[in-house]
């Protein structure tokens, strides 16, 4: 999937072409080429300053590349359809829950934004699964690093439809049953045919990633 | 503790929005109604500017000394001159918590249109600090001796033109954002082109204290305040994607 020479895969969720990305003059990765299908889980890899947050920035269309295209089926990512944008999800290292919002609230802006706004009930039962359902009505602001966190991810689990998912470490601050769980979740949204590319610094145990090493962009298959 | 569903007093005030739901739809008015939320808990972003209002306003008389005539006379500048830095006060900051919280990014990359989301957020900020100048402008008017007509016409000239200085701040913070005394750049960017709407609307009320017709001075305050809507609002939407990356 990696290395591969550039052609538009009809299905292919996410399509990066001959990427390349400088910072401050310096070429932080160049001709960086991705693929994710519907039910593919890709692990980013790299030390620190090797330009991940860069590169999920340019996926999601936050900023441009120097270099290559971006497609999201087959369109490119400044001229996707409300409909295709609504299909993306791209959780950064900030949380974007305001402190003044309750839980519920926060969430269902979030949601409101990429399309359909959620049902309480749904936002009950995603919070209940990162065991934050008594969260729901409690300020952001009064939440601890790691519930923001997972209130965070549990915004993820309100979409309908298996959608095309840029995280960049996700796992900061979680504990071990929130790990152990982000785990099992991310098998449960390959498996319903979403696609996700995320980084981390904290080995996934159980879910069934590619790694994708920037530093030398060189893919090794799946992981034993 | 998951069995309990508390009646939410969020849940309330949403209903003119999405009556059977605690979510108000995700378009301008949802973030419109997120940031009067965000208001309503945090009141110090409203009283604020309104507090400076007054207490610049109040500096006049004292500075000037108390002679009726002359703060007569300068009474329409005077107070579309406070108008104007109490707005600047707050207008400065509105997209950098935005951005510091990354909510900022998400409405770039969600399926909305920006400069719906742009408006909606215009909007609320307007309601925050300029709704509540217009609210105590006649007070202001009164209290400096302006005659009935000439309050009305003070009133009418900052409802016009207050929102031109919300659009015109939401385009100086867009662009200023993310740098370092921003505040201070955002003030010497829309200054220049706030001056029209202060030209105006000052003028009209001028017209006003003398006996004239303030017709003239509003429609063009007006028009001012059409064409800043038309250009404002979608110059801040790409300032803000341009400031982002």
């Amino acid at each position: 999937m990696i290395s591969e020479p550039a052609r538009t895969d009809a299905t292919a969720l996410l399509q990066a072409t001959r990427l390349a990305c400088r910072r401050g003059g310096r070429r932080l990765f160049s001709g960086f080429e991705l693929t994710l299908e519907p039910g593919s889980a890709v692990w980013l890899r790299g030390p620190n300053g090797s330009g991940k947050t860069s590169l999920l920035r340019v996926l999601a269309g936050l900023a441009r590349p120097d270099d290559g295209e971006v497609r999201y089926d087959g369109a490119p990512v400044h001229a996707l359809s409300p409909v295709q944008r609504g299909r993306l999800r791209y959780l950064g290292h900030t949380n974007a829950l305001k402190s003044e919002l309750r839980v519920v609230e926060a969430l269902a802006f979030l949601s409101g934004l990429a399309g359909e706004p959620v049902p309480r009930a749904r936002v009950q039962a995603a919070l209940s699964r990162w065991g934050l359902a008594g969260k729901i009505d409690a300020l952001v602001g009064s939440l601890s690093q790691g519930q923001r966190r997972k209130a965070a991810l549990a915004r993820l689990m309100l979409d309908d439809e298996a959608c095309t998912w840029l995280l960049d470490e996700p796992q900061e601050a979680l504990d071990a049953e929130g790990l152990a769980l982000f785990d099992d979740w991310l098998t449960e949204h390959a498996a319903r045919g979403g696609a996700v590319l995320l980084t981390s610094h904290i080995p996934l145990r159980s879910a069934p990633v590619r790694v994708v090493d920037l530093a030398s962009l060189t893919g090794t298959g799946p992981r034993p | 503790m998951t069995a309990r569903v508390p009646a939410s007093l969020a849940e309330g005030r949403a209903a003119p929005v999405a009556p059977a739901r605690a979510t108000p739809s995700g378009g301008h008015l949802g973030v419109m109604a997120r940031d009067l939320r965000v208001a309503g808990r945090q009141r110090t972003a409203w009283l604020l500017p309104l507090a400076f209002f007054v207490a610049a306003l109040s500096l006049f008389p004292l500075g000037l000394g108390a002679d009726p005539t002359l703060l007569r006379r300068v009474a329409p500048g005077v107070v579309w001159v406070c108008a104007l830095l109490s707005m600047m006060l707050s207008v400065n900051q509105m997209f950098s918590a935005d951005l510091a919280d990354g909510s900022l990014e998400q409405m770039l990359i969600g399926r909305r249109s920006m400069v719906g989301l742009v408006a909606g957020r215009i909007l609320a900020q307007w309601l925050l600090s300029g709704g509540p100048l217009v609210l105590v402008a006649p007070l202001a008017g009164l209290a400096f001796g302006l005659s009935g007509d000439a309050v009305g016409v003070l009133v009418a000239s900052l409802l016009l033109g207050t929102p031109v200085m919300t659009m015109l701040g939401a385009l100086g913070a867009a662009l200023a954002l993310g740098l370092r005394n921003g505040a201070a750049l955002v003030f010497l960017l829309v200054l220049p082109l706030a001056m029209p709407a202060l030209v105006f609307g000052s003028g009209a009320v001028v017209a006003a204290t003398n006996g004239e017709p303030a017709g003239a001075a509003l429609s063009l305050l007006g028009a001012l305040l059409i064409l800043t809507a038309l250009v404002a609002p979608p110059a801040t939407a790409a300032a803000l994607r341009i400031s982002v990356e």
